[in-house]
């Protein structure tokens, strides 16, 4: 069974209608931040979910951890509808992690502050225990000694412990299910390797299934099991890592791969090839059939009028696309 | 003779707590049509580099020694306002991070566009508009977008509209900081693009400051690494990204995770870049460096050459 | 949050202060005014409800200037005095108790006293007594200022006798004919005897010109005067006097047209304004912030409506409805300050709610939501730490316009006339027409004392924003 199952989620953020348009009565618009996805992961596996800004990816991971309620679709738990599941027991086994590891702590909250919160909150009484755990969450992130770290500030951190205690604070609980937000893009690039690899060893050793989601493909490649494109709010393509980078299928995912730097110097003077037009369109105002067809160079008629659904074409290889 | 010759540049940050050695003597030159690429992380002092070369440190910034010849004569000696007339936008102009920020959102494009031209060429309204309309086209927009406003254009669309202000006096040297780490990769990837032909069609000169090697190494001729303050290696981007020597480079660049090619173990580097206000004694990277050896803790590596055209700052040498 | 960490942020928060110049004299300041709001009932206890009694005040002079002024101007003026009595030499002989005192005066100054009063107290059972009051000057003349018959007024168990020497046309006959001696004829007889200053020739030389305020030359010296008083009753005992020489000076800070001292008024006004300003600010801000803090975090359409219903106390303005609300109210202390809340609450809750809504938008805020923390605890644990500074300051900052305004509407005549407010000098003193007459003594303590007050707390105001400020921004 896997352990979180999204079924034709949806999530629209209506727009605010200017006093003309309401007296014309023209119907409300809509944000589609989240136009109807699927997809399930099963334990311990690195999922990640990978676009670029305004893709729908944060949205989708505010849904999974019940920031905002979806429009339609459901989330399943280990089999179970989160709605039905009780809201603390829920956020004891799925946690989360931010992007910025300097605005997801009070500045004002010193690091014991920060991990004894949740514990606060889980209703753990007992100071002592309380204590135990927090250094038990510092020595598992490799913050150490803790004795040390726990009466600093957020500020007398540098960035890569700051990113080792929100790992702590979301691990302090035995969570299941992490749901981590680009935990490495604000990291210097010495540093994101440890946190990568700090993500592993907490699979490892507690089980943990990850979200991960990112807009770099280079790290989703690196990290994840499988990875699923995101595009205007819905999926795209999904499959395992490697067939993902090395056989796309959707146009959109080659030309992300394709615009990829890399540290190759031989490529450098060569103007690249990027198999795609124009910018990402507003999500209010989404392209018909296809969402992708005004950009994508193979578009034909189909495209246009119909909306592709995502199938299976290989074994474990999902497209959404007129040309399969 | 180099464009642009920077001779043991020291720029500090004068604080209260004690001078902030950004740039702590840094040597190098860059020559017509060559692209040089300054590499590093945060900290490391690429940024403050890039704002000395122009003068608009940041207070409590100064530049504390050190010459900087930009066709030969040393603007760190002229005054405010020969910077403002002669030097600044007409010979070295800066994109800046975050750039999309700097336009102001009650003006249209065209009109801040034009202030350059009409304040230093002396132009008419409608000379400098047509040049902007030029100069749009030339980054890949429609003349149009001179009648836009900011809030108007995508970031992708701002950030051309900053690349063509840069260059709208001609400049021979352009220095872009961070200018694609706002954006997603695929328009990053067409900004790049973009910089590439300029590159080739105008000829001018870039200082491209990025904290991302592999973005770097797409258009860099030239890369300069830099940790704490200093330069620890120099060199054409072949032999840097393919025969990197500074235990520091070499360890980026195993943290750098490739899409292409076979998945390697990420490599990390344990540890934090060092205090600016004391830096370590000797060697900087002395105390993260994997082969540091006694001389590095007391004596600080010079820059020298290692191979033709492949300078590095490390006591292995 | 721990005790510790508070315990520590306070000392820091201490330190920092002490370094600033301008909070530590506006601390200083206002911990001159605690001190003397704390001392009045310690210093002059009945003066705070007597305030309305002008009995009590009787014994003072009117409408005269502090006693310190002697030190500036060229003339000395008498300064008020009163003069104990509590034992007499007494002797009995016949039938007949005598009281003896003599009052040592050593007189310096150049006007003498505006008037003289002597009273006398007895035991015992209601009879007149006859009061014999001999007056010595230094230069040797003498004269017999009073030899009367006195007739009581029962005062709770003790008899009470006394003599206003201006008013006792006996005793102004005795001094006219004693001025008489020595003065220019025609001047004599001008002299109208209900007006007559009849100290003047009391206490200067004894040349022409001694009956007129201008003229007349102090005689500076040894004074005595001899009390002697005669009682033939059995079953009365005097057991005191005192002798009040009404003088043209009083006091720290003078006299009213109502003979009250003005400094004790001043010391209860202090409890008042103190008590008044700390409260109304300390309640405005608390409301501005629970309403600011509440309409944040509720957002949307509550939030909309909760706005709007701020806008409007903002908006109206304050003293036409103050005027409105005191004249239908009762007047009292309270409604005052329900009067200032009203209005200043919304003020505080524009910034209050911009603040809550800045820190909302945080990341950690989201990240305590994902952990599972309600309402409450966001609301206390991370919102309200960030807005306490800007509480703390606005208070201070609140406290002088609050004192102003309750002192505006004391002087439009609109608060508690049983307790004596700062204000409400200013309102008799406007009354008195006191400006005009040159009584600076009534009117400029009053407003300096509303200014000081309120300088001290923007003194302490203006220090705590800069030293919370930056802590703010830590957002």
């Amino acid at each position: 069974m896997p352990v979180l199952e999204i079924r034709d989620l949806k999530k629209y953020f209506p727009i605010r209608r200017s006093i003309k348009e309401f007296l014309t009565a023209k119907p409300p618009k809509f944000v589609r931040a989240v136009d109807g996805i699927s997809f399930s992961i099963e334990k311990k596996e690195i999922f990640a979910l990978v676009g670029e800004s305004g893709c729908g990816k944060t949205t989708t991971a505010k849904l999974i951890m019940r920031l905002l309620e979806p429009t339609s679709g459901s989330i399943i738990f280990n089999g179970n509808d989160i709605t039905k599941i009780d809201e603390k027991e829920y956020r004891k086994k799925v946690q989360m992690v931010f992007q910025d590891p300097y605005a997801s702590m009070n500045p004002r909250f010193r690091v014991y502050d920060v991990l004894e919160e949740p514990l606060l909150i889980a209703g753990i009484e007992d100071r002592k225990e309380r204590e135990e755990r927090i250094m038990k969450a510092l020595e598992a992130v490799k913050v150490s000694p803790p004795g040390e770290f726990v009466h600093r500030f957020p500020h007398q951190l540098s960035g890569g412990q700051r990113q080792r205690v929100a790992f702590a604070r979301a691990i302090i609980l035995n969570p299941e299910f992490i749901v981590a937000d680009e935990p490495v893009s604000m990291l210097d690039l010495s540093v994101r390797a440890e946190i990568l690899n700090l993500m592993e060893e907490i699979r490892d050793k507690y089980n943990v299934t990850y979200l991960y989601i990112t807009h770099d493909l280079s790290t989703a490649r690196y990290m994840s099991d499988r990875i699923a494109v995101m595009y205007l709010g819905k999926i795209v393509e999904m499959t395992n890592s490697d067939s993902l980078v090395e056989k796309p299928l959707h146009p959109y995912t080659k030309a992300l791969i394709s615009a990829v730097p890399e540290p190759d110097p031989k490529m450098r003077g060569v103007i690249k090839e990027i198999p795609v037009k124009g910018e990402v369109p507003s999500a209010v105002n989404i392209p018909s059939g296809c969402r992708f067809h005004p950009r994508c160079p193979y578009a034909f008629d189909r495209c246009m009028k119909e909306e592709p659904e995502l199938k299976q074409v290989e074994s474990g290889h999902f497209v959404a696309c007129h040309l399969y | 003779m180099s464009i642009l010759s920077v001779n043991n540049l020291k720029a500090y940050f004068l604080t209260i707590r004690g001078a902030v050695r950004a740039v702590d003597n840094v040597s190098f030159s860059l020559e017509k049509g060559e692209s040089l690429g300054l590499a590093g992380e945060s900290g490391c002092g690429k940024s403050t580099l890039g704002y000395a070369l122009i003068n608009l440190l940041p207070p409590p910034g100064k530049i504390m020694d050190g010459r900087i010849l930009i066709d030969g004569v040393d603007v760190t000696k002229l005054s405010e306002d020969e910077l403002r007339k002669k030097v600044r936008w007409k010979k070295i102009s800066m994109i800046f991070q975050g750039a999309m920020n700097a336009l102001n959102p009650v003006y249209t494009i065209g009109y801040q566009m034009s202030e350059p031209l009409i304040y230093h060429e002396g132009m008419s309204k409608k000379e400098a508009l047509e040049e902007a309309k030029r100069y749009l086209e030339l980054v890949g927009l429609s003349r149009d977008v001179v009648n836009r406003y900011p809030h108007e254009l995508s970031g992708g669309m701002k950030q051309r509209v900053m690349i063509a202000t840069a260059l709208i006096l001609k400049p021979t040297v352009l220095i872009a900081d961070e200018p694609t780490t706002a954006l997603d990769v695929i328009v990053q990837a067409q900004i790049i693009n973009l910089m590439k032909k300029l590159k080739k069609e105008l000829g001018i000169s870039i200082i491209f400051i990025s904290h991302d090697l592999s973005v770097i190494s797409e258009i860099a001729d030239r890369v300069a690494i830099m940790y704490a303050g200093k330069i620890v290696e120099l060199g054409s981007s072949d032999s840097v990204y393919l025969k990197p020597k500074h235990p520091y480079t070499q360890a980026l660049l195993r943290a750098v995770p490739r899409i292409r090619g076979k998945k390697e173990k990420l490599a990390f580097i344990p540890g934090a870049p060092p205090n600016l206000i004391e830096p370590p004694s000797g060697c900087r990277f002395h105390p993260r460096c994997p082969y540091a050896f006694d001389r590095c803790m007391k004596e600080e590596p010079e820059l020298k050459q290692v191979e033709s055209g492949h300078f590095v700052a490390c006591h292995l040498y | 949050m721990r005790w510790s960490d508070l315990k520590a942020d306070l000392l820091d928060f201490w330190f920092q202060f002490v370094k600033n110049k301008s909070g530590m004299l506006g601390l200083i300041l206002l911990i001159f005014f605690i001190i003397l709001a704390i001392a009045a009932p310690i210093i002059a206890p009945e003066a705070g409800e007597n305030w309305r009694n002008l009995e009590y005040w009787q014994e003072n002079p009117k409408s005269v200037p502090p006693a310190w002024i002697n030190i500036f101007s060229s003339k000395k003026l008498f300064v008020h005095s009163i003069i104990y009595i509590n034992k007499f030499n007494v002797t009995s002989y016949g039938g007949i108790t005598e009281y003896v005192y003599n009052i040592s005066l050593d007189y310096n100054y150049d006007v003498p006293p505006a008037g003289m009063l002597l009273v006398v107290n007895a035991k015992g059972k209601q009879s007149p007594i006859t009061l014999d009051v001999q007056f010595t000057r230094p230069d040797g003349t003498s004269l017999r200022l009073a030899s009367e018959q006195l007739y009581p007024v029962s005062k709770e168990d003790l008899l009470e006798y006394s003599l206003h020497f201006g008013s006792d046309m006996s005793v102004v006959s005795n001094v006219m004919d004693f001025a008489r001696k020595y003065e220019n004829p025609d001047v004599m007889s001008k002299i109208k005897p209900d007006v007559f200053k009849f100290t003047y020739p009391l206490f200067s030389k004894a040349k022409p010109g001694l009956t007129q305020e201008g003229a007349a030359e102090p005689l500076k010296g040894r004074y005595i005067i001899t009390i002697t008083i005669f009682t033939t009753e059995q079953g009365i005992e005097v057991t005191g006097a005192r002798m009040v020489l009404e003088g043209q000076s009083y006091g720290l800070f003078g006299t009213d047209d109502f003979r009250r001292d003005l400094f004790q008024g001043l010391m209860w006004g202090t409890q008042v304004s103190l008590l008044v300003g700390v409260v109304a600010s300390v309640v405005s801000v608390l409301i501005g912030v629970l309403y600011g803090v509440t309409s944040a975090y509720l957002g949307g359409r509550k939030e909309e409506l909760m706005q709007r219903i701020t806008e409007i106390f903002y908006n109206i303005p304050m003293l036409p409805l103050a005027i409105m609300l005191a004249a239908l109210l009762t007047p009292s202390i309270w409604n005052v300050v329900l009067i200032l809340v009203v209005f200043g609450w919304s003020g505080y809750e524009f910034v209050v709610r911009s603040i809550a809504h800045q820190v909302k938008e945080m990341d950690y805020i989201e990240a305590s939501r994902a952990i599972g923390a309600r309402a409450r605890r966001i609301i206390t644990r991370h919102i309200m730490p960030q807005i306490a500074p800007y509480a703390f300051a606005s208070i201070a900052l609140g406290v002088p316009g609050a004192i102003l305004t309750e002192a505006a509407l004391s002087f439009l005549g609109l608060a508690d006339i049983k307790r004596v407010t700062w204000g409400l000098i200013l309102h008799d003193a406007n009354g008195a027409a006191a400006t005009i007459r040159g009584m600076w003594w009534w009117v400029v303590p009053p407003g300096l004392f509303i200014a000081l007050l309120g300088l001290s707390f923007v003194l302490i105001g203006t220090a705590l924003d800069e030293i919370l400020n930056p802590k703010m921004r830590k957002l």
